[in-house]
């Protein structure tokens, strides 16, 4: 017989010439261009530069740390600490920063408490096996409780030297400097998605661990590196976030891990694991930005936002199951 | 020689049921020699009052958990039950037709959320997440985020204040019998606890047996939002007033609660006894660190350690086994 082709992947879209994941992506790509049409015709002041600076800034956290959280979920894990963890990195910045250290080391510092967190998390997944949805739940807590801790429940005005919202605050040129580290961030990761060795066996272990394992990747390597990278995003998320209030409250980022889950899978992440990529991510984070915007120059009430997010992330993961079906067919 | 490996595993759930007990009497002793108010009928009745809508979430919670699935989606409809028997009386309902209503609500939900589950085919966790966040959204708009407060609701305050034999047992402590009584004759007598260990176990494998998962999965779905709508009305009854805020972290205590008790979040083991235990142990960790002063923030950090170690006991205790002595794992 000889060799069998991939035919699902060549033939069947040859006039695409595309892989199952750019169709994905540029599909999505299309529904988002969409709805920015449709939005634009109900409210033409959402054509703005200054309304959409103001988008990308919305989801500027949402887009650094989910570009890691979708590797983890590539892999076949859930990291739901994300938000806990930043909160604890902007609380200890904010208390290393009140206590004299310059601001610099205090923001790396805090990043490097969210890396450790993250590795926390890996090994303890990795070595023992057990379920990432109950471990990082458990270093939320911990994280959570920490930054409450730190921050006395409250927030952390007094006392912080006067370049502590540099990080935040600045620009470079016209642009933002969180927008700035954003692009950065993205960049890298879609870098690392393509073009790394780790990231390929992140794939693999999403999609079969046991194959995986037997293949001889090293399953603890691979993720214990995600979730450092993850808690580490988290992290310098938090601190940003913090640097732009010019304050350290420790309930920032509720539900910031459900934000970062639905950005992924809104982008054709599976679940499962296995399968997504970090262009759709931003493709998710930017409708779920969007859906945001005009909802809020409607009108509506802030609470109507997490309706509409719960009726697109079911829509989302239908669709893109139906999608993956269609190429398959 | 079978009767030996029988025993060996009914010993497992056994020891970890006793090592339970034996904690719970461990913290029992050590919150009461810090704090001698700790062991007071007021403390008791205390507790029992916290724990009631945790215990009845907890049963719901074990036979979806069993059956391999998950149910984030209880915290967001207990705030919205809330609000929603909190309007209901406000808009004429008598109070006990409001929580008929509320639990049709509760149906309702289950009923998608088993939709959404096996009709869209999503994975539970994603499901009940969507779910979980628009019951919580809706529970804000109905109200536009004020509690809802009523004269006319005050028969449900009652429902929290009564208590018997001069004082010293809460109602709560007889819903609570009452309610585990139901579920444990419904694990133990009825096939609806062993169909939930058999889809959990292997789902393919109780589907090829003639089980109709879809629609096992629809009674626990159900069950799990009827348990919550319940709850959501308990705390209205606590507090005074139908609180959006109401169920926040909720899901977390709940699901925590059953891991410590021992059942397994990929399905297939765990009982209510268990959870029982564990929700219990997790009320007295608290409780006992509010009494000896220990700050709210403390004791979350505690919490999630105390979870991670129940998670370890639970998972990789026979993970190791089978590493390092599969000889012994192998029973």
């Amino acid at each position: 017989m000889g060799l069998t082709t991939n035919k699902t992947a060549v033939s069947r879209n040859a006039i695409f010439k595309l892989g199952a994941d750019a169709f994905q992506n540029l599909a999505i790509l299309g529904i988002f261009l969409v709805m920015c049409v449709i939005v634009a015709i109900i409210e033409p002041k959402f054509l703005s530069v200054q309304n959409f600076s103001n988008i990308f800034m919305q989801i500027s956290s949402v887009v650094m740390v989910s570009s890691a959280v979708t590797m983890v979920l590539i892999s076949g894990n859930l990291d739901l600490s994300v938000g806990g963890v930043g909160a604890m990195a902007g609380v200890l910045y904010a208390m290393l920063a009140r206590a004299g250290f310059p601001v610099l080391p205090s923001a790396l510092l805090a990043i490097a408490a969210g890396g450790l967190v993250g590795l926390l998390n890996g090994t303890i997944i990795s070595t023992l096996r057990l379920p990432s949805f109950i471990i990082t739940m458990a270093t939320m807590y911990i994280a959570r409780g920490i930054a409450f801790i730190g921050a006395e429940g409250a927030v952390i005005t007094a006392g912080l030297p006067g370049d502590f919202g540099n990080m935040g605050q600045h620009f470079l040129g016209p642009i933002p400097l969180p927008l700035v580290y954003t692009f950065i961030i993205f960049a890298a990761f879609i870098f690392i998605q393509n073009k790394t060795l780790i990231a390929q066996k992140a794939y693999a272990i999403g999609a079969n661990i046991k194959a995986a394992e037997l293949s001889g990747i090293s399953i603890f390597k691979v993720v214990t590196t995600i979730f450092t990278l993850s808690g580490l995003m988290a992290a310098f998320a938090g601190v940003v976030l913090t640097a732009r209030f010019g304050q350290a409250d420790c309930k920032i980022m509720p539900g910031f891990e459900v934000d970062c889950v639905i950005a992924a899978v809104l982008g054709g992440t599976d679940i499962n694991g296995g399968r997504g990529t970090v262009f759709g991510m931003l493709i998710g984070a930017l409708i779920v930005g969007v859906l945001s915007n005009v909802l809020n120059m409607l009108g509506l009430v802030l609470h109507y936002q997490y309706v509409i997010k719960g009726i697109v992330l079911i829509t989302a993961i239908v669709f893109n199951s139906a999608l993956r079906k269609a190429f398959k067919a | 020689m079978k009767w030996i490996k029988s025993t060996r595993r009914l010993n497992r759930r056994m020891v970890n049921n006793l090592v339970l007990i034996s904690l719970l009497t461990l913290l029992i002793i050590f919150f009461t020699a810090m704090n001698p108010r700790f062991f007071s009928n007021r403390n008791f009745i205390n507790l029992v009052r916290q724990i009631l809508p945790v215990v009845l979430m907890g049963c719901a919670m074990t036979f979806v958990i069993n059956s391999g699935a998950i149910d984030l989606s209880v915290g967001g409809l207990m705030a919205l039950s809330a609000v929603s028997f909190a309007i209901f009386v406000r808009s004429g309902a008598g109070v006990w037709v409001a929580v008929l209503m509320v639990c049709l609500i509760g149906v309702i939900v289950g009923v998608v959320n088993t939709f959404v589950v096996h009709g869209l085919k999503l994975p539970p966790i994603m499901a009940t997440m969507a779910t979980w966040i628009m019951c919580s959204g809706l529970s804000y708009i109905i109200c536009s985020s004020i509690p809802v407060k009523d004269p006319r609701m005050k028969p449900i305050f009652a429902i929290n204040s009564t208590m018997f034999f001069d004082k010293t047992i809460p109602l709560a402590l007889f819903i609570i019998l009452v309610i585990l009584a139901v579920f444990i004759f419904l694990e133990k007598k009825t096939p609806v606890g062993k169909y939930a260990i058999s889809i959990g176990g292997n789902e393919n494998a109780a589907l090829l047996c003639g089980i109709n998962v879809t629609r096992m999965r629809l009674i626990f779905f159900t069950l799990s939002g009827v348990m919550a709508a319940l709850s959501g009305v308990w705390q209205v009854s606590r507090i005074g007033a139908g609180d959006p805020n109401i169920g926040i972290g909720m899901e977390f205590a709940v699901i925590a609660g059953c891991i410590l008790g021992g059942v397994n979040i990929k399905g297939g083991d765990g009982t209510i006894f268990g959870m029982l235990l564990g929700v219990v142990i997790l009320a007295i960790l608290t409780n006992g660190m509010n009494m000896m002063g220990v700050n709210a923030f403390y004791q979350q950090v505690a919490t999630g350690i105390v979870l991670l170690i129940a998670v370890f006991i639970t998972f990789a205790v026979p993970y190791l086994r089978t590493r390092f002595r599969p000889a012994a794992a192998r029973s």
